[in-house]
């Protein structure tokens, strides 16, 4: 049972859980021990909350001893109580994997850590905070892992005039330090053309910064990547990227 | 499963009804849960949910 499994993670980041279905009572109480499942599982016996939200599956016949079953699917709502992502598939037997929902729609990776990735023609990135909830004083590590794609390059410094470094900065947010970025050593690379040489990141590169916590409520810690990409033949323009990380904060016990 | 779904047409058309659309509210609710307690959903709550519905645990 994946979702028992992350349970831990849900918890942590102060996601609420439950299952609904139109069986009884005990026969949830049955397989919720069968499977050590302590999560909610609901009974909705006469199918009101599935109608209420409209997802009778209506393709069965009301004299059917199936009448009543929803259509599966899953939602994934905010504090607000709005929905942000749904999950809903016609065959049966295919559901979005937990681990896929916790880090693509609550930015959590499975074992509790907060992640973003972003994709485009230039680089997949991966933003990462070591924890998706923290304590005051608490030092995490954001971590952005940058994959250039398409033969192209971003570069590092020194660099000569005219050319864009690779930069990772973030919002001011009050109370939270957002520590100095650790850039590593750039690759040479021969401009012949121009008689230049340049320090670039090809393929693989690892930003990392601290996070200092000094707050006593959540916040969310935007970090923006500046970068040019260039190819061996010529360079793009400018571009940015920006990444959001949700924070829960959790008292100091 | 014994049998298939009487559900007639194409078993991968995703035409079907998904009930609250994205940025939409969902209704709170409130059901008896495996333990003997009863579970609520309020959206006044302001909790982070993750809400899934099942065919049935029984087949």
């Amino acid at each position: 049972m994946e979702l028992q499994e992350n349970l831990n993670t849900f918890q942590s980041n102060n996601v609420q859980i439950c299952a609904i279905s139109y069986d009884p009572v005990e026969v949830l109480q049955t397989f919720s021990e069968k499977h050590g499942i302590t999560y909610p599982l609901l009974s909705d016996t006469r199918s009101d909350i599935i109608r209420k939200f409209g997802i009778l599956n209506t393709l069965v016949p009301e004299d059917h001893a199936w009448y009543g079953v929803p259509f599966p699917g899953t939602y994934i709502v905010d504090e607000n109580g709005k929905v942000t992502d749904t999950s809903f598939y016609a065959n049966h037997g295919v559901r979005d994997s937990i681990p896929r929902m916790l880090s693509e729609h609550l930015h959590i990776s499975p074992d509790g850590r907060v992640v973003q990735k972003l994709e485009n023609d230039t680089l997949t990135a991966t933003a990462e905070l070591s924890a998706g909830s923290v304590r005051r004083g608490q030092i995490q590590t954001f971590t952005l892992e940058i994959e250039t794609r398409n033969g192209r390059h971003l570069h590092a410094k020194p660099l000569p005039e005219g050319y864009l470094p690779t930069e990772l900065s973030s919002d001011l947010i009050e109370d939270v330090a957002f520590g100095e970025v650790e850039y590593p050593p750039g690759q040479p690379f021969r401009l012949e053309a121009l008689g230049e040489t340049l320090h670039i990141y090809k393929e693989h590169l690892t930003l990392k910064a601290s996070v200092k916590n000094l707050r006593r409520e959540p916040f969310t810690l935007v970090a923006h990547l500046h970068y040019q990409a260039c190819d061996d033949r010529e360079c793009h323009l400018p571009d940015h990227l920006r990444f959001e990380i949700p924070v829960s904060y959790l008292e100091n016990a | 499963m014994a049998e298939k779904l009487p559900n007639g047409g194409d078993p991968t058309s995703e035409d079907f009804s998904k009930g609250p659309f994205l940025g939409e509210r969902i209704p709170d609710f409130s059901l008896p849960d495996q333990h003997g307690g009863q579970f609520q959903y309020r959206a006044a709550d302001r909790k982070k949910s993750l809400i899934l519905f099942h065919r049935s645990a029984a087949w």
